[in-house]
C-alpha cells in the first residue's frame, strides 16, 4: 500500500526577508484590529445618541401636546 | 371761508376728543369688571389694529416652562446632531486607516508569495498522480509476474537441455533425444533464448525495478 501522507519539504532562499515581512505583518494586522475596535466603540456611541434622540423628540411632543390654549 | 375751516377743524377736533374719552371710559368700565381684561388691555398695543385677537393665557407659567424644556431638549437634540457629525468624521477616517492597512497587508502578502516557492495544486496533482502511479505499478508488477514465469520456465528448460546435452556424447543418438524432449526446434532456440534471457529479460526486470524505485522516488518526493 502507498501512503498518501507525505510532507512538503520547501527551500526558502530568504527566509530573513520572509521572517521580516511576517512580523509587518502581524503588527498590522494588531492595527487593524485595533482600528475595528474603534470603529465599533464609534458605532455603539452613535446608536446610544439616536437612542436617546428618540427619547427626547418624545419628550418634546409630550410637552408640546401639553400647551394647549 | 377761512372762518368755515376753522371751525370744521375745532369740530373735528371736539369729535375726536370725544372718542377718547368714550373709549377710556369703556375701558375703565372692562377694567373694572373683570381683572384679566385689564390685563389684556394693558398687554394689547397702543396702536392695536381693529382685526386682531387677544386670548387670554391661563397657567402662563407651567407653558413657559413646558415651552422652555422642549427647547431645552432640542437643543440638546442639535448638540447631539453635532457629536454625531463628528463621530461619522472619525468613523470615516478609521476607515480610510483600515482600508490603508489592508492594502499594505495585501502587498506584503503578495511579496511574501513571491518569495516563497510556488506549491499551488500540489495536492490535487499528487492524489490524480497517485492514482496513475498505482495503476502504473499494478500493471508493471503483473508484468513482472509473468516475466518471472517465462524466465522460470526458461530456466526449467535450460535445465532440462543442459541435462539432455550432458546426456548426448553419453548416448550418442540425437534421434532419441529428440523425440523426447521434441524441442528440438526450440534447441535450436534455446541458444538464442539463452543468451536473450541473460540479458534482454533482466534489462526487462531492471527497467521494471528501476521504474519501480523511480516511481518510489517521485512518491516519496511528492
Amino acid at each position: 500500500m502507498i501512503e498518501k501522507k507525505r510532507e512538503i519539504f520547501i527551500k526558502l532562499q530568504n527566509i530573513a526577508q520572509v521572517v521580516s515581512l511576517l512580523e509587518e505583518i502581524k503588527e498590522l494586522e494588531e492595527k487593524t484590529k485595533q482600528s475595528f475596535r474603534t470603529y465599533e466603540s464609534l458605532n455603539t456611541q452613535e446608536n446610544r445618541i439616536y437612542e436617546n434622540w428618540s427619547t427626547y423628540l418624545e419628550d418634546i411632543e409630550q410637552k408640546l401636546d401639553h400647551i394647549t390654549l | 371761508m377761512a372762518a368755515k375751516k376753522t371751525t370744521k377743524a375745532s369740530t373735528a377736533k371736539k369729535t375726536s376728543t370725544t372718542k377718547k374719552t368714550v373709549a377710556k371710559s369703556t375701558v375703565s368700565k372692562a377694567a373694572k369688571s373683570s381683572p384679566i381684561k385689564k390685563s389684556l388691555v394693558k398687554k394689547a398695543p397702543q396702536v392695536a389694529m381693529e382685526d386682531d385677537l387677544y386670548i387670554c393665557l391661563s397657567d402662563a407659567v407651567s407653558k413657559r416652562k413646558l415651552l422652555l424644556l422642549a427647547l431645552k431638549n432640542s437643543l440638546i437634540v442639535q448638540e447631539e446632531y453635532e457629536k454625531i457629525l463628528e463621530l461619522r468624521g472619525a468613523k470615516k477616517e478609521v476607515l480610510k486607516e483600515i482600508k490603508e492597512d489592508m492594502d499594505t497587508i495585501n502587498l506584503k502578502y503578495q511579496e511574501i508569495r513571491k518569495l516563497l516557492p510556488n506549491v499551488k495544486n500540489v495536492l490535487s496533482y499528487t492524489q490524480k498522480e497517485l492514482n496513475e502511479l498505482e495503476s502504473q505499478i499494478d500493471s508493471i508488477k503483473s508484468s513482472m509476474e509473468q516475466e518471472e514465469q517465462i524466465l522460470k520456465d526458461e530456466e526449467v528448460l535450460e535445465k532440462k537441455l543442459k541435462e539432455a546435452l550432458k546426456s548426448e556424447p553419453k548416448k550418442q543418438t540425437t534421434k532419441e533425444v529428440l523425440p523426447k524432449t521434441s524441442i528440438e526446434p526450440k534447441v535450436v532456440t534455446t541458444p538464442k533464448v539463452v543468451k536473450k534471457p541473460t540479458k534482454k529479460p533482466v534489462t526487462k526486470i531492471d527497467r521494471i525495478k528501476n521504474n519501480l524505485s523511480l516511481i518510489e522516488q517521485k512518491l516519496k518526493g511528492l
